[in-house]
C-alpha cells in the first residue's frame, strides 16, 4: 500500500492533477453527474423488477443498463484520476475501502443478472415467471449503489 | 444578518454546523436525494429526446414520485444545511445560481411530465425542448452546487 502511493505521488499525472486548480472541481462536477446518471437508470431498472411501472416492457428495460454502463464508466474514470491525483487521502480511508468493496459486490450482481436472469428477460418473462430471484438482485442493487453514494459523501469525514 | 447569526445559533444549526456526525449525515442526504432527483429526471428528459423509444414515454409516469420523494428529502436536508452556514451561504454566488437552477429544473421536468409522460403518449417538438431546457438547468444547478465550496 505504501508502496502504491509513493509510486501514485510520483507519476506525472499526479503532478499534474495537483497543479491545475481548475481540474479537480471539474472532475467532481462529472463524477457528481455520473452518480446521477448511474442511481438514476439503477432506479428505472430495480424498482420496475421490484413491482414499480408495470407498464414498462421489461424486454425493453436494457436502455436503462446503457446509461447506467455511461455513469459508471464516467465515474470510474473520474474516480481513477481523483486516486492517482491524491492517494493518501484514498487508498488508506476506510469509507473509500468500503466502498470499492460494495462497488465490486455491485459487479458481481450485475454479473448474476446477466448469467441468470437477463436471458429470461430477453425471452420475454415477467413477474412471478421469472426464476432465480430477480427481486432480490434488484432490491440488493439499490441498497449497494445507496452505500456506494453515502460511502463517497462522508470520505473526507473519517480521516484520521 | 442578525437572522442569519440567530439561524446558525439555532439548534439544528448548531447540530449541523458542530456535531461530529450531524454534517456529514445531512450532506449524505443531500447527495443521496439529489442522485434520485436529477437522476429520474434526466432519464425522463432522454426518454423525451429519443432514448429507449420502444418504451411508451407514458410508462415511466409512476417515477416522477419517485423523482419526487428526492426532491423532498433534499429541500429538508438542504435546508438543514443552509442553517449551519447560513450566514455565508446567503451571499454565495455559486448557492444563488443553484438555486434558480434548481426551481428551473424542476418546473421543467414537472411541466414535461404534465403534459408529454402523462399526455396522450404522443412526443412533440416542444416536449423536446422543455426536456433539453431541464437537462441543462439540472446540469447548471449540479455545477453551481459543486462549487459553492469553492466558492466561499
Amino acid at each position: 500500500m505504501e508502496t502504491l502511493i509513493e509510486f501514485l505521488n510520483s507519476t506525472a499525472l499526479n503532478k499534474y492533477i495537483m497543479s491545475e486548480a481548475w481540474l479537480w472541481p471539474t472532475l467532481e462536477i462529472f463524477h457528481f453527474f455520473g452518480l446521477c446518471l448511474l442511481l438514476g437508470s439503477v432506479i428505472i431498472f430495480d424498482l420496475r423488477a421490484l413491482g414499480v411501472a408495470r407498464e414498462v416492457p421489461l424486454i425493453r428495460i436494457e436502455t436503462f443498463m446503457v446509461s447506467a454502463a455511461v455513469g459508471f464508466a464516467i465515474n470510474l474514470i473520474t474516480g481513477i484520476v481523483f486516486i492517482i491525483g491524491d492517494p493518501d487521502r484514498y487508498l488508506p480511508n476506510i469509507a473509500f475501502r468500503i466502498k470499492m468493496i460494495l462497488i465490486l459486490v455491485a459487479g458481481l450482481n450485475v454479473l448474476y443478472y446477466t448469467w441468470r436472469l437477463r436471458p429470461q428477460v430477453l425471452r420475454g418473462l415477467e413477474g412471478k415467471d421469472l426464476s432465480g430471484g430477480a427481486r432480490y438482485v434488484a432490491a440488493l442493487s439499490l441498497t449497494l449503489w445507496t452505500c456506494v453514494i453515502v460511502l463517497g459523501r462522508i470520505i473526507p469525514y473519517v480521516e484520521k | 444578518m442578525e437572522t442569519l447569526w440567530w439561524i446558525e445559533d439555532s439548534k439544528l444549526g448548531m447540530l449541523v454546523s458542530s456535531s461530529e456526525w450531524g454534517y456529514p449525515i445531512v450532506l449524505s442526504l443531500h447527495a443521496l436525494g439529489m442522485a434520485v432527483l436529477v437522476g429520474v429526471s434526466l432519464i425522463l428528459a432522454m426518454r423525451v429526446l429519443g432514448l429507449g423509444k420502444a418504451i411508451p414515454v407514458a410508462a415511466l409516469g409512476p417515477y416522477w414520485s419517485v423523482a419526487i420523494g428526492g426532491f423532498v428529502v433534499n429541500l429538508f436536508s438542504g435546508a438543514a444545511l443552509f442553517t449551519g452556514s447560513a450566514s455565508t451561504l446567503f451571499f454565495n454566488t455559486a448557492f444563488h445560481i443553484k438555486l434558480i437552477g434548481v426551481v428551473i429544473g424542476l418546473a421543467l421536468t414537472w411541466w414535461l411530465v404534465k403534459i408529454c409522460v402523462r399526455g396522450n403518449g404522443e412526443v412533440s417538438t416542444t416536449h423536446r425542448g422543455i426536456a433539453g431546457g431541464s437537462i441543462v438547468a439540472w446540469a447548471v444547478a449540479l455545477v453551481a452546487g459543486r462549487l459553492i465550496g469553492y466558492f466561499s
